[in-house]
């Protein structure tokens, strides 16, 4: 029983660390925290229904289609709404970031209805490793996420770019005045985070229903994990991925399955009176 | 001066609606020195930040080779051979040490390897701390990053902003003498320093800045033994 909690938790855990992974790039470069990833989610996980089951193409070019729809949405999302309101408050950009949500999920709703979807994918028993239950999806989204990780972390510190990324959220005006193009930089996080929450929306659908609040619904773990880990930091992010996947399996011992979703709530509660920056994240230093 | 690589002209800026520079006049030579000092507030900094595209210029020009570099954000002002090292903040802290090299480097990627070994040359406590995120050094060894970083351009202006500052005196001493190294490569240097005596010391041409005016400019060795600047500036009496 215990095996198979653990292997439950780190599949929450795949649900959730490429979006957070997502979340805490963004925050890095935009400087605020961005709850439409939910509303990008959604986006993503549709953009892969309507190729996979409306047009009758493999989930592969599905989830390739995913990540070009999460690319462009949130780069536009950027380019139209919040590049424009840089000169804001963080709060002020967060709001937007939920109002912007609600658009991109009702929108949705509009045009796909609200009724539950899933992928066209033959029914199957689960596989069965040594008393453990795991379904060929969920194999697949455990995969998922370990090649988006890996190629995260390539990208941020074998590549000039993805080192740029990171000096960029260190420190935007010494990159400026070191000759990065922030624009440029911006441009290029927009695109891969909408990638990553393009195919974490495939992930999501594979594991659960494909409906329009999908997102909305990963949204709180989402969160829990990138704060745990420590708000800006990657690696912090999917260590946050992990422990909040585990938590919220290993709370069904003790509470109904229903409250889940309240454990990321308690997570983050209790991180940030013991820790405020997150186990990874760097304090702010104040003069 | 001859061989002028560097000329402000009546620059104006300031943060807000007030202006923090007003109509300062500044000409640096190719391998020369020139100190900027003053008192707190006297906008000294704030000039600096003008010259390298941090603070928006409002009249005047910055001419470098003749080109006005003046209303180009710092990203332009960079690939004009201009290096600009900002008083805190001056390193990637999560980045490690060749890291933040090699963002220095970032406009020229294909010198890196040279030039990082130059700079070693110079900040030879660096070889072993490659490896080391910035964050975690002590003070000088992020000061020495920091300016290492800026000379991973090969520049032929560089704008260092209070380099002591926060220092213990021993890295002073060798932060200084770092600073003449540069110049003997033929770096025209910018400095704007509070420690008045040793950085004119070190300098060829000194500009004395108050209430964001250009109050006195000439040669270093002049500076020093003038009385009114010894009492004001420098703690002491010509």
């Amino acid at each position: 029983m215990t095996a198979q909690m653990i292997v439950n938790g780190l599949i929450s855990a795949a649900l959730i660390a490429p979006p957070a992974v997502a979340f805490s790039m963004l925050f890095g470069i935009l400087r605020f925290p961005n709850f439409a990833i939910g509303g990008y989610i959604t986006v993503g996980v549709f953009a892969a229904y309507a190729i996979n089951v409306q047009f009758g193409l493999p989930l592969w070019l599905a989830s390739l289609g995913a990540m070009l729809a999460g690319s462009v949405v949130v780069w536009a999302s950027d380019q139209i709404i919040f590049r424009p309101m840089r000169a804001s408050a963080p709060v002020t950009l967060l709001v937007v970031s939920i109002a912007l949500t609600f658009v991109l999920e009702h929108s949705v709703r509009l045009i796909f209805g609200a009724d539950v979807k899933g992928f066209d994918l033959p029914l199957e028993r689960p596989l069965v490793f040594g008393g453990v239950h795991v379904t060929r999806p969920q194999l697949y989204l455990i995969g998922a996420a370990v090649l988006v990780v890996i190629i995260t972390h390539l990208l941020l510190t074998r590549t000039r770019l993805g080192k740029a990324m990171r000096a960029m959220a260190d420190n935007p005006q010494l990159a400026e005045v070191r000759g990065i193009r922030s624009v440029l930089v911006r441009i290029a996080v927009t695109l891969y985070c909408g990638a990553l929450l393009g195919i974490s929306g495939v992930s999501a659908g594979l594991d659960l229903v494909i409906e329009p609040l999908l997102g909305w619904g990963l949204t709180i773990p989402i969160i829990a994990a990138a704060i745990l880990g420590g708000i800006g930091s990657v690696y912090g992010a999917m260590l946050g991925a992990v422990l909040v996947g585990l938590a919220e399996e290993f709370t069904t011992l003790v509470l109904p399955s229903s409250y889940k979703i309240g454990v990321g709530f308690v997570m983050i509660t209790i991180l940030l009176l013991l820790r405020p920056h997150g186990l990874l994240g760097q304090p702010e230093i104040k003069k | 001066m001859s061989d002028v690589f560097f000329r402000a002209e009546g620059v104006c800026s300031g943060y807000g609606r007030g202006d923090i520079v007003s109509d300062v006049n500044v000409a640096v030579e190719s391998g020369s020195i020139m100190t900027i000092i003053g008192p707190n507030g006297a906008g000294k900094s704030t000039f600096i930040k003008t010259l390298a595209g941090v603070v928006q210029r409002r009249t005047g020009k910055i001419l470098i080779d003749g080109h006005d570099v003046g209303g180009l954000p710092p990203s332009e002002v960079s690939r004009h051979a201009i290096a600009y090292v900002p008083q805190e903040h001056n390193v990637f802290r999560s980045l490690s040490v060749v890291e933040n090299f090699e963002m220095g480097a970032w406009i020229e990627p294909r010198k890196f390897k040279s030039r990082m070994e130059s700079v070693l040359e110079l900040f030879p406590a660096l070889r072993t701390l490659r490896a080391v995120k910035a964050g975690n050094l002590s003070g000088g060894q992020r000061q020495m990053v920091a300016f290492g970083m800026a000379l991973m351009v090969e520049p032929k202006l560089l704008l260092l902003d209070e380099p002591s500052a926060g220092l213990s005196p021993a890295m002073v001493e060798q932060m200084f003498e770092a600073i003449r190294q540069v110049r003997e490569r033929g770096i025209a240097i910018l400095m704007v320093e509070q420690n008045a005596m040793q950085a004119l010391q070190i300098s060829n041409f000194g500009t004395v800045m108050t209430a964001g005016r250009v109050a006195m400019t000439g040669p270093a060795s002049e500076l020093l033994n003038n009385r009114e600047v010894a009492e004001l500036y420098l703690g002491t009496r010509a």
